[in-house]
């Protein structure tokens, strides 16, 4: 029991708050009943003394006449009238001789003074005393209170003066006439203090359990909510959610709960938001394309997210059993690292090389900072890897793209005059084929030169496309002959001891595509294989088939149309393709061969070109035994080339040609070529000069034939003015290389275009077209 | 021996007793007191006649009147001023009163009243006074004219005969007592108290008793009542005698030889009463050969 009241105590701020009130109540009541029942106790007795005075006074004030005149008769009734009061206990009326008048005892007390011997010497003192004071007095006997008041008869006489006056001292006119002793029992007042101690008491105690229930219930009322809060923190505590708690009071506590429900309110918002924003890192964590880690100190992965998982090929498990040091292509590199972070607190995107578990090699850039505890140095570190493989590879293309453009614009530079040049010696050489007959040992010269001239135009075209410097031209190509021409272009690259085989059957049908990007097709698969097989030697073979496509074998390929295909075989007996290393060979600067030997562009290019093209491409491979690349492109059909080898009989005509070229020699090779296709020829060498011909007599020109790179005036300029002159005027530009003019802008201008250098048919052709298209 | 009382019985039933043996008298008493008990045993002291008596203090008005309606009866005696007042109106009925201060204040009319007065003559009185204070100048006093203004003027008169300054004062009522006495305190060595009952009620009295403790100035009264309780002298009646005084009127009224008597007539015995006590705490010397009977208190 008691030591459950003890352990209530120190447990419970209630029961602690109740005893000390309980006890400070009891101290309160007793000290206060104590001092009440002290000082009514002392006003009871000063009241009885004053009292007994009093009555003492009253007796001596009305029995004056009775005392004065020795008359028993007179005193009975003052003495009577006195005699009312319970507690007085005798009464005696002496004269002032001392001699006893008058006396009446209450039953069942002791008698009164008498002048009797033993008691005469102290009434004698007494006399004497009251006679010198005049004053009345009393004193304690026998457990009552006697009152001695002497009788006087006074000059000057005040009944309330004498009644009521402590001291009422005799004055020089005043006679002493006699003494009344009251006795004045105590009992009463025993009895009343007595009865006022128990009824103080009893108040005490009532007051003192009212008090204490009180503020029992004050407390239990006041600790209740505090309870509630406590129950409530501990769930809080306990990470439960809580409902808020019922504000009872606007007082203190009341604002305590208030609080409390803000700060529940505040924690809920905050958990919640804490748990959103641990969803959010989370996924963020697991999300990210970039490896987040988190590292001890010796590098050992104690967490890290799914994006390293996918970039390293570990599990999670294998990640956390190895360290970042293992990653490190460099070994040793974390060491530095975490000496870096060690001055510096952190490392930001510093490239570093990793290897994948299957030791692929990974450019990234890697931040790392350490994980500091409070007090307690460095825990760990914490990381983000990003993959920028491919930005580096973009970052080489960007290189390489700069430095083709940087060909690009130096062969566009001189593909101009390069043109220029070609086209002079093809236009002469087929002049001179015009005038040497076909017998002639020189014809066959010519022809030689002709073809050499064509070869080395198409050259110049492969360079500026390969460099795109200009427009791929999507035309009909018979794929049959393009293949072999390519082909024969590409032998002499290639070692003798690889032995090339074609299997290119001639073919009707057609793809649409343009010359230039098959031949990058035909020059990237074959030199490809050729590396494949530069050590060691082998058969490079060429083969080409017309296959139909059905849905089924459409569906295996993506993104590609059931219907009739070329398909384009290269296959080597090289070393092959390592599967590992197989799916990327057609991504963007993915090379295997040494730094220098190739840009890693060959196969992407491939890829690009044939998906342009609506085709497709796919490889087998074979380590040690080669590699089988299969290049699938529509076919439209029987061939629409119009070459070289077509139609002999040159479409001529009899129109007035305005001719003008800076380059004087292209003036002197067109001018007769056309006019040996019929047409009169105006030819000059300044765009001014032209244009003023053709102001002066805007009618007498059927056509205007200009180039378009000019000092003065460029060809388009000149087209636009003569249209403005005469807006029918038929108008070709020749142009070798040139940003400013495409078909699509000429086509907006009205005017046709023709590649320099062309043949004596191509220009014929663009002509008649020209000049057809106008008439109609 | 037998023969002697057989004559004596003889004599008692032959005897003409008086009428006043064949009827009762009634007599109305206003309070029961020594005083008046004296009285009463005086007048039956006469001829102790049959008598019924009434307590005026304990019987109604309407029921004397009923009773002497009643008993008719040839005499009433009445003792005390209430018992007069009672039966003022009787007219046919002979009407003895004793014990009666200042009758004439309250007869209209006397035809059928007899009484003793209860008054000494002032003369006398102040002879007394004199005599048993010597040396006494100065005496004050308080009367109502209505009641006691005749005495106080034949005081008035026997004081100047005698050398004596009376100090008179005229009061109408008992609250205009006590002013006078402060006001005549220090101007008079002794006073006198009349027998007037509209200034003299317990009040003054007490305040008289205590005035003369307080300034030591002796109070000379009518009664020895007083001198009992303070006053210094009292030249009052014998109320026994007074008593038998009335008996003889009484007694001559039923026998009709009472003609020619006067209607009031004064007490023939005077008694002086002395408190030695009294005297002693005045500081007062008293001259006790006064050819009075005296009584002394101690």
């Amino acid at each position: 029991m008691n030591s459950i009241f003890l352990k209530n105590l120190n447990e419970k701020f209630s029961i602690k708050l109740f005893v000390l009130f309980a006890f400070f109540v009891f101290i309160v009541f007793s000290s206060f009943t104590a001092i009440f029942i002290h000082l009514e106790g002392k006003s009871l007795t000063n009241s009885l003394i004053r009292d007994g005075k009093l009555l003492a006074n009253i007796l001596a004030q009305n029995t004056r006449i009775g005392v004065f005149s020795e008359n028993e008769a007179l005193l009975k009734d003052p003495i009577e009238a006195i005699f009312q009061q319970e507690d007085i206990l005798d009464i005696s009326i002496y004269n002032q001789e001392g001699v006893l008048l008058k006396n009446k005892i209450r039953t069942g007390t002791r008698a009164p003074e008498r002048l009797i011997e033993g008691e005469k010497g102290k009434t004698t003192d007494i006399f004497k005393q009251l006679r010198e004071s005049g004053a009345t007095i009393y004193y304690e006997d026998q457990g009552n209170l006697k009152f001695w008041t002497p009788v006087l008869s006074r000059y000057d006489n005040s009944l309330t003066g004498i009644l009521f006056s402590e001291e009422s001292p005799i004055q020089e006119k005043d006679r002493l006439i006699g003494f009344v002793q009251v006795t004045v029992g105590k009992d009463k007042l025993s009895k009343q203090l007595n009865s006022l101690l128990i009824r103080s008491i009893i108040i005490a105690v009532i007051f003192f359990m009212a008090g204490s229930v009180f503020i029992y219930s004050a407390l239990k009322r006041i600790t209740r909510p505090l309870n509630r809060l406590t129950v409530a923190v501990n769930t809080i505590g306990a990470g439960k959610v809580v409902e808020k708690v019922h504000v009872e009071t606007k007082d203190e506590i009341g604002k305590l709960a208030n609080a409390f429900n803000n700060m529940a309110e505040s924690i809920k918002w905050r958990e919640q938001a804490l748990r959103e924003s641990e969803v959010k890192y989370r996924s963020l964590f697991e999300e990210s394309r970039d490896v987040i880690f988190i590292i001890d100190t010796e590098g050992k992965f104690i967490n890290a997210n799914q994006a390293a998982i996918e970039l390293f090929g570990y599990s999670k498990d294998e990640i956390l059993e190895i360290g970042l040091d293992d990653l490190f292509l460099k070994p040793g590199e974390f060491g530095d690292i975490k000496n870096h972070i060690d001055l510096d607190s952190y490392v930001r995107d510093r490239e570093v090389k990793l290897k994948k578990k299957d030791a692929t090699l990974l450019h990234c850039l890697l931040t790392l900072s350490a994980r500091r505890a409070h007090g307690r140095g460095i825990l760990g570190y914490q990381g983000i890897i990003r993959n920028v493989t491919d930005q580096k590879a973009l970052e080489m293309q960007l290189q390489q793209a700069q430095k083709m453009e940087a060909i690009g614009t130096l062969a566009g530079g001189i593909a101009h005059d390069f043109n220029n040049i070609i086209g002079i010696i093809i236009g002469n050489t087929e002049l001179a084929m015009d005038d040497v007959p076909e017998d002639n040992p020189v014809a066959l010269n010519l022809d030689e030169i002709h073809k050499a001239c064509i070869r080395a135009r198409d050259l110049v075209r492969q360079i500026l496309t390969f460099s795109r410097q200009t427009r791929q031209e999507i035309k009909p190509i018979v794929l049959s002959k393009l293949i072999k021409e390519s082909l024969s272009l590409l032998r002499a690259s290639i070692p003798s001891t690889i032995k090339i085989l074609e299997n290119i059957p001639d073919s009707n049908f057609s793809v649409m595509a343009n010359e230039t990007q098959i031949n990058q097709i035909i020059l990237n698969l074959c030199t490809n294989a050729a590396h494949a097989m530069r050590d060691k030697g082998g058969v490079l073979e060429i083969k080409l088939e017309h296959i139909i496509l059905d849905a089924d074998r459409a569906a295996s390929y993506h993104d590609i149309k059931p219907g009739g295909y070329f398909e384009l075989i290269v296959s080597d007996t090289g070393k092959g393709i390592d599967h590992t290393i197989i799916e990327r060979i057609f991504d963007p600067y993915f090379t295997t061969k040494e730094k220098g030997s190739g840009t890693g562009m060959g196969l992407a290019m491939v890829h690009g070109i044939v998906k342009n093209f609506g085709g497709a491409i796919t490889v087998n491979s074979e380590p040690g035994k080669g590699s089988e690349f299969h290049v699938l492109l529509p076919s439209i059909g029987s061939d629409t080339d119009n070459g070289m080898d077509g139609d002999k009989s040159l479409p001529k005509g009899n129109e007035r040609i305005l001719l003008v070229d800076d380059e004087q020699s292209m003036v002197i090779l067109l001018k007769p070529m056309l006019e040996r296709l019929g047409y009169h020829v105006e030819a000059r060498s300044s765009a001014i000069e032209t244009l003023e011909i053709f102001q002066d007599h805007p009618d007498s020109f059927d056509l205007l034939i200009t180039d378009m790179t000019m000092p003065d005036l460029t060809g388009l300029d000149l087209a636009r003015e003569v249209i403005k002159i005469r807006p029918d005027t038929p108008v070709i530009i020749c142009t070798g290389y040139s940003e400013k003019i495409n078909e699509k802008k000429a086509e907006e201008i009205g005017v046709s275009l023709i590649m320099k250098p062309f043949v004596t048919n191509e220009v014929a052709i663009t002509i008649r077209n020209t000049l057809d298209n106008k008439k109609t | 021996m037998a023969k002697k009382f057989f004559l004596i019985i003889l004599f008692l039933v032959t005897f003409p007793w008086p009428v006043l043996a064949d009827s009762e008298i009634l007599v109305f008493q206003s309070v029961r007191i020594p005083l008046y008990e004296d009285a009463l045993k005086g007048f039956l002291s006469v001829s102790n006649p049959e008598i019924k008596r009434l307590f005026i203090s304990e019987v109604k008005t309407s029921d004397l009147t009923k009773e002497i309606k009643k008993t008719d009866p040839p005499l009433i005696l009445a003792i005390g001023r209430d018992a007069l007042l009672s039966v003022k109106e009787i007219r046919n009925i002979p009407v003895v009163y004793i014990m009666v201060l200042n009758p004439h204040s309250i007869l209209a009319h006397d035809d059928n009243f007899y009484g003793i007065s209860m008054n000494i003559p002032p003369k006398k009185q102040l002879e007394k006074f004199t005599n048993a204070i010597p040396g006494l100048n100065n005496i004050g006093m308080i009367y109502n004219p209505d009641n006691t203004g005749e005495l106080a003027r034949n005081a008035v008169k026997a004081a100047e005969k005698s050398g004596i300054k009376l100090i008179t004062g005229k009061a109408q009522n008992a609250g205009d007592v006590p002013p006078m006495i402060k006001d005549m305190a220090d101007k008079i060595e002794a006073f006198w108290m009349l027998p007037d009952i509209t200034l003299m009620t317990p009040e003054t009295i007490e305040f008289l008793l205590i005035t003369s403790m307080e300034r030591r100035i002796p109070i000379l009264t009518f009664s020895h009542k007083y001198v009992e309780i303070g006053a210094l002298m009292s030249l009052g009646v014998d109320p026994y005698d007074m008593g038998r005084q009335a008996g003889e009127i009484a007694q001559k009224l039923l026998d009709g030889t009472a003609k020619g008597d006067g209607k009031i007539i004064f007490a023939r015995r005077e008694v002086i009463t002395l408190n030695m006590k009294i005297a002693e705490k005045l500081g007062i010397e008293l001259n006790q050969e006064l050819n009075t009977e005296i009584r002394i208190i101690k």
